[in-house]
């Protein structure tokens, strides 16, 4: 066996494992939707299109910044009624992988809740610090809308009710640490009706 | 004759009764279940394909002669699933409005008032459609695992 047999064996190995170790932390839809409940009705005041333009302007204006200790560009969306999940996508793509379409019909199911409907979500979209600040941004905000096509169409999410954003890597979980793989999220933030 | 009759009007009623209870699958047990069957056949046929926007059913509905019978198979009944588990929920307010008025007069709609009022009702004393439209939106089991 050579050597690179042996790695494909491992990876196989230890992505089984990971797939077995997922399903125990299966995410459960009513834990979603009451984490979402709660919106003040005092709004954000911050729409889509201004938080689009808000991570746009931080990059231009701000060339060069080092990713280690980034402020969030926004910290008042942490305060939020939220709920936020990992979702792997092909590389540098925005499709989703087969293995996380369980993690879009949780919030698919989450979204359909009784105590939910009539409420409006954005779906903001995180990279971690690796490569170009531009690109991060960019292809959050295609995996962003990727997510959102998905509530819709298979799942029949009203389309007013969600917004996609990606934020690149402007809002970071960790920036201490801002290429570590912890950065790289969704967040369905609940905006009001 | 009569024996065709009867067996006529027993294998209507098994079969109405099969369909009316079967129940919808939560969406992320549909699509769960979609990832695995097809597992291979997404792999080999719709690789980069994105899940929204209704692509990865139009390239596995492309591929139906290649995709295994696994696969085939489990797409049509979770497809199915999540169209009638959407319609249902679309429409529950205007299946349920005879009920709703008999048994939930006065309830202000909005954060599932209706809806927790309606399934503290016995379900024998609700309309079979009515009730066939609660289940099909899996807002029963939902509150069940609450």
């Amino acid at each position: 066996m050579k050597v690179h047999q042996i790695c494909t064996v491992l990876a196989l190995i230890l992505s089984f494992a990971f797939t077995t170790a997922s399903a125990q932390t299966r995410l459960n839809s009513n834990e979603i939707a009451n984490s979402l409940q709660g919106a003040t009705d005092a709004q954000l005041g911050l729409t889509a299109a201004s938080l689009r333009q808000a991570a746009l302007d931080n990059i231009r204006n701000n060339p060069g910044q080092s990713a280690v200790g980034r402020p969030l560009l926004f910290p008042e969306l942490e305060n939020q009624a939220q709920f936020t999940v990992e979702i792997i996508f092909d590389f540098n793509s925005a499709a989703i992988r087969p293995e996380s379409y369980r993690t879009v019909g949780s919030m698919a199911d989450a979204l359909h809740n009784p105590i939910l409907l009539g409420y409006k979500f954005l779906v903001i979209g995180h990279t971690d610090a690796v490569g170009s600040r531009e690109s991060n941004l960019h292809l959050s905000q295609r995996r962003a809308e990727a997510i959102r096509a998905a509530l819709i169409n298979p799942f029949g999410i009203d389309p007013a009710r969600l917004e996609a954003v990606g934020l690149g890597e402007e809002q970071l979980r960790d920036p201490a640490h801002p290429d570590s793989q912890i950065n790289r999220r969704v967040q369905l933030i609940n905006i009001g009706r | 004759m009569k024996q065709m009759y009867f067996f006529f009007a027993l294998s209507f009623l098994i079969g109405g009764i099969g369909t009316s209870m079967a129940q919808t699958l939560s969406f992320a047990d549909a699509i769960d279940q979609l990832a695995r069957a097809c597992r291979a056949d997404l792999q080999k046929y719709c690789k980069g394909v994105e899940l929204g926007g209704g692509r990865i059913r139009a390239c596995l509905d492309a591929k139906q002669g290649m995709i295994s019978a696994n696969c085939q198979q489990t797409r049509t009944r979770i497809y199915q699933s999540i169209a009638r588990r959407t319609a249902a929920q679309r429409s529950i307010a205007q299946i349920c409005s005879a009920d709703i008025q008999r048994f939930c007069p006065g309830i202000v709609a909005g954060d599932a008032n209706v809806l927790t009022c309606m399934l503290d009702v016995k379900p024998s004393f609700i309309s079979r459609a009515c009730n066939q439209a609660i289940t099909d939106t899996g807002w029963r089991t939902e509150r069940a695992q609450q």
